[in-house]
């Protein structure tokens, strides 16, 4: 409260004190938010790579033994079938979410009769709990009662159903199909979002100029929706990669490890097996594949702006 | 080049009329305007004419062929939008050659026609800028450049000034109209705002709720408009309009009287304006039509009271009350005329329009 110092000092500079420091100042302001990311982020991930260094399980405190998590998962088959499952799982998968949400958007993005309802219906799959609806995928892909199979075999399609969780391959299918049909709404309704900021008189331009709805998706929707789609799919990578509740719930990993990816193999080690130190040592391989994507998307972006 | 032929062009939108038998013709390598209030249809009739929107009824004809159904590529047009619409992406010299190369113009003459056409509008430094790079009028320049090097047989402009703040709006006007001087294509050019449309129009179709009001050249529309809404509309400042004012016949002459106003009419509109006789009508006169004078005897002279003076400058505007009414006169900067005091006006009688109190069509 300056105002009532009047006269002469009206015009001196106050003095710099430890607030006005505009480092200081800024610290303070975000120390909250510190705190809050300290506790909730950091000290979990410091934990989680010290544990992986320890031979901790569950009920006793382990020591450090080094490496020697890391060495043992070397030489482990199931985690190296871990691994390829995992960058299975997350190229099919995110590939396919990518095309059809974007396919799916731009189709929504046209103006149509009743389009509020239907965006409100492509919407469903996220918004629904994914141990519901992953619940509900088991039953349709259930050995004995899935209706694929009773309708398939009603049609004199099929004489037996299809084990579709009980072989290897049918199972990885399976899982991959569940987490596409649950990711495309987050591309739908992220790339909509996105399209309908492209300005419109761009196109009638291009109609002008001559271009083709091809070389109008080409050369003017694809290069302005690219840094979104850029975040968008760095986003569904990273929780493709790091899935855990919809592969737990509909074949915990298998049949014969054949599913497991790194968050259901960890959980497995750790929490269901007790050994806390190896589990946290194969989530710690999810963290470096995240890193590397948003490394590569922060620099995309960079250069797009 | 080309001529384009609108032939009773209507366009609905649902219920809602947009454009309403819509007749006229273009002529090879006229400058055409469309001005009218927004929602007149100026606009939408522009973009019939592009292609970017369909016809709901009528046909038109570029070059004597019906274009209805030829989507807006193969018209043979360009177009230059309010908003520019320049692809965001893409350099200044890219926007310029995207038409071209869609249509499979060799790299070398692309160069060529990009590098012409940058040089006449002063932007061949920023070829390879991206729009954002830009000002408002180096982006409307880019734009025209745009259109000008597909050399299309029809330019098409959409309010392309009313981005731009108001001094380059006036030297963007004075440009266009050298290049279309330079270049000699027709051109159809939409605006709301009558200073262009009267500045830079061969002719103008003025528009009101989907209608042609009327099609002339600017000074012809400016000495006789042919309804209320036209006189009103053109013209700056607005022309004053009297309702209620008494047509009355003394032997030959014609007088046109209201409180405080009572004027001989001119020779020349005696005879439209005779059947008239003992009705009530609405007299116009435009602000420039009234001056100052110092014979109160003179025919066309009143009294009115001064209530604001107004000088710009080249002219003073003086709003006045005769009669309970509120009249605007643009007098001669010289005048020492002061507020709160009476004036005496003098109407010029052969410029006064006289409209029908009904159907607000102009009478002779």
């Amino acid at each position: 409260m300056r105002s009532g110092n009047a006269g002469g000092g009206a015009l001196k500079a106050p003095p710099v004190g430890l607030l006005q420091r505009k480092g200081v100042l800024g610290f303070l302001f975000t120390l909250p938010a510190d705190i809050i990311l300290l506790l909730l982020l950091a000290y979990p991930f410091v934990l989680g790579i010290w544990l992986s260094f320890t031979n901790t399980i569950i009920g006793r405190s382990g020591s450090f033994v080094g490496l020697e998590n890391y060495i043992d998962l070397f030489h482990s088959d199931v985690f190296w079938l871990t691994a390829f499952n995992t960058v299975l799982y997350t190229v099919v998968a995110v590939f396919f979410k990518l095309i059809l949400g974007f396919g799916l958007a731009i189709v929504l993005n046209k103006d149509f009769k009743g389009k509020g309802l239907i965006r409100a219906i492509v919407l469903l799959p996220w918004i629904v709990p994914t141990a519901l609806s992953t619940i509900a995928f088991w039953w349709i892909f259930d050995s004995n009662f899935s209706c694929i199979s009773w309708l398939l075999m009603h049609l004199g399609l099929m004489s037996h159903p299809i084990d579709f969780l009980g072989s290897p391959v049918n199972a990885r299918i399976s899982v991959i199909i569940v987490n596409i049909w649950r990711g495309i709404p987050f591309f739908t309704i992220g790339l909509m979002a996105g399209l309908q900021t492209i300005n419109q008189t761009l196109y009638e331009a291009a109609d002008i100029d001559g271009a083709t709805p091809w070389v109008k998706f080409k050369s003017i929707t694809l290069p302005l929706i690219m840094p979104l789609l850029a975040v968008i799919t760095t986003f569904s990578i990273i929780w493709t990669f790091a899935d855990f509740q919809l592969i737990w719930i509909m074949t915990r990993g298998g049949p014969d490890n054949a599913t497991h990816i790194f968050g259901t193999f960890s959980f497995q080690r750790a929490i269901a097996g007790g050994h806390l130190g190896e589990g946290a040592a194969i989530s710690a391989f999810i963290f470096p594949v995240l890193f590397i994507s948003v490394v590569i998307t922060s620099k995309f972006l960079k250069r797009e702006a | 080049m080309a001529e384009v032929v609108l032939k009773n062009v209507g366009k609905k939108f649902g219920d809602v009329v947009a454009v309403d038998d819509f007749s006229l013709t273009i002529r090879h390598g006229e400058f055409m305007v469309f001005v009218g209030p927004s929602g007149c249809g100026k606009t939408t009739t522009l973009r019939m004419i592009a292609g970017l929107e369909d016809i709901t009824s009528g046909e038109i004809f570029i070059d004597d062929r019906k274009v209805n159904h030829v989507p807006p590529k193969d018209r043979d047009i360009a177009m230059v939008f309010q908003n520019y619409a320049l692809y965001p992406h893409m350099s200044v010299y890219q926007n310029m050659a995207f038409g071209l190369k869609l249509k499979k113009v060799p790299k070398d003459e692309i160069d060529r026609r990009v590098g012409e056409t940058a040089a006449m509008l002063g932007i061949l430094d920023f070829l390879k800028r991206k729009p954002k790079e830009l000002s408002g009028g180096q982006r409307q320049r880019v734009a025209l450049g745009r259109a000008i090097v597909r050399t299309p047989k029809v330019y098409l402009f959409d309010e392309p000034l009313s981005n731009l703040d108001a001094k380059l709006r006036v030297q963007m006007r004075l440009e266009l109209k050298k290049l279309h001087e330079q270049i000699g294509t027709t051109s159809i050019y939409v605006t709301h705002d009558q200073i262009e449309a009267m500045t830079m129009g061969d002719r103008i179709v003025v528009m009101k709720d989907g209608r042609v009001q009327q099609v002339g050249e600017p000074l012809e529309i400016y000495m006789h408009p042919v309804n209320r809404f036209v006189a009103g509309f053109i013209g700056s400042p607005t022309m004053n309009f009297i309702e209620g004012v008494r047509v009355e016949k003394e032997g030959e002459d014609l007088f046109v009287i209201t409180e405080g106003l009572r004027l001989p009419v001119a020779a020349e509109k005696r005879e439209a304006l005779a059947p008239y006789a003992g009705r009530e009508i609405t007299l116009g006169v435009r602000p420039e039509d009234l001056s100052e004078t110092e014979f109160p005897d003179a025919p066309g002279a009143f009294t009115a009271f001064v209530e604001v003076v107004q000088p710009v400058g080249n002219q003073i505007y003086v709003d006045v009350r005769v009669g309970g009414r509120d009249l605007l006169a643009s007098i001669s900067p010289q005048s020492r005329v002061k507020t709160k005091q009476d004036i005496l006006l003098k109407a010029r009688l052969e410029n006064l329009h006289f409209f029908d109190a009904d159907t607000e069509e102009a009478i002779g």
